[in-house]
């Protein structure tokens, strides 16, 4: 029985899609099987971010309304053989015809076959977010330390706690070392200490990530600092007690290389 | 010198962030929703029709949270004119 891990947000741009996207290979490197599905209908991006946008048939609204079968909508990824995506359409004329009844029979139809279904969710806390939400066994609100998407994330966090259904996780995605050392970003404390949720992971900020995404793929297996934080967090949704290690604190030359080595040697 | 001084005028934003950020989510929590201000109004309603001959619907109750954490100000309104008690 799969298990479906929604990742959301309340603000736009704070990085959903491409936690998803690489928390969900992160996951298939571990032997999982994993579903990628986007559900923002109308602003497809997942398909994008994973360089998939040219062998779409078939997407989720397509599957929503009958339209075609589960397998005709997914896409496998060649690059991991254990990773599928359903992307979004392109179109957002369907919006407001689907229902709740539709989507659970699609997860339920899922958690037969994969592991873990992972949603990556639209903006914003109407429609589409319910839709995204309402039948997770897991959801992952994610934020940066910039002020309004914290302030966003506080106000996800609260409809999620009054609901009550699950207990609500927080990553913090794009820290900027030197700016919190500096002391003008908020550091991770501050964040948990402000927001009611436990935290799942920590995602530094990385170009590598806009480089990889240039070229369509995930930033997974490039060794960069974002890599390991992605990786700890596939592995800690998959069961692994692994602590959050303090990324600020400040590493010798020596250690880094060492790190750098022992990172290698694992792949 | 000018240097250093920019640098200062410039640190330590992240503490300034977490203040605000402490106030607004503080202020959010702490609304109260109308659920809870219906109650108070019924409440307060049944205790002024209590010792005062008047019907409820000729009440008008307004109420100022003075020392607040939001500042923020709930009314209240019955239709009518006002009666003290």
């Amino acid at each position: 029985m799969g298990e479906v891990i929604t990742f959301t947000s309340g603000k736009g741009g704070v990085g959903k899609t491409t936690t998803t996207a690489n928390v969900g290979v992160g996951l298939s490197l571990l032997d999982k099987k994993v579903v990628l599905v986007d559900t923002d209908i109308g602003l497809r991006n997942l398909d994008v971010v994973m360089g998939l946008e040219n062998r779409i048939l078939y997407n989720l609204v397509d599957v929503l309304t009958g339209r075609c079968r589960v397998r005709q909508a997914l896409i496998r990824d060649r690059r991991y053989p254990n990773l599928s995506i359903i992307p979004s359409s392109c179109s957002n004329e369907s919006k407001g015809k689907l229902n709740e009844k539709q989507m659970k029979a699609l997860l339920d139809d899922l958690r037969e076959e994969f592991d873990y279904i992972l949603i990556d969710s639209p903006a914003g806390i109407d429609e589409g977010f319910r839709l995204a939400t309402f039948d997770a066994d897991r959801i992952i609100v994610v934020t940066t330390p910039q002020i309004a998407a914290i302030h966003d994330a506080d106000c996800v966090l609260q409809l999620l706690h009054r609901e009550k259904k699950t207990e609500p996780f927080l990553l913090i995605n794009c820290v900027r070392r030197h700016m919190v050392r500096d002391g003008n970003m908020l550091d991770v404390p501050d964040i948990c200490e402000l927001l009611d949720a436990k935290l799942i992971g920590v995602v530094l900020e990385d170009e590598e990530v806009i480089i990889c995404q240039n070229h369509g793929e995930p930033v997974m297996g490039r060794h960069t600092a974002s890599e390991e934080c992605y990786r700890n967090i596939a592995r800690r949704l998959s069961g692994e007690e692994l602590e959050i290690p303090n990324y600020m604190r400040r590493q010798s030359i020596f250690s880094r290389i060492l790190l750098r080595n022992t990172a290698r040697k694992q792949v | 010198m000018i240097r250093k001084n920019r640098k200062n005028a410039k640190t330590h934003t992240g503490a300034v962030a977490k203040e605000r950020l402490k106030l607004m989510i503080d202020a959010q929590r702490q609304r109260l929703d109308d659920e809870t201000l219906d109650r108070i109004r019924q409440e307060i309603g049944a205790i002024i029709t209590k010792y005062v001959d008047i019907e409820p619907e000729n009440v008008e109750i307004k109420i100022i949270l003075k020392d607040y954490k939001s500042q923020e100000i709930c009314e209240i309104k019955r239709e009518t004119h006002v009666e003290t008690v």
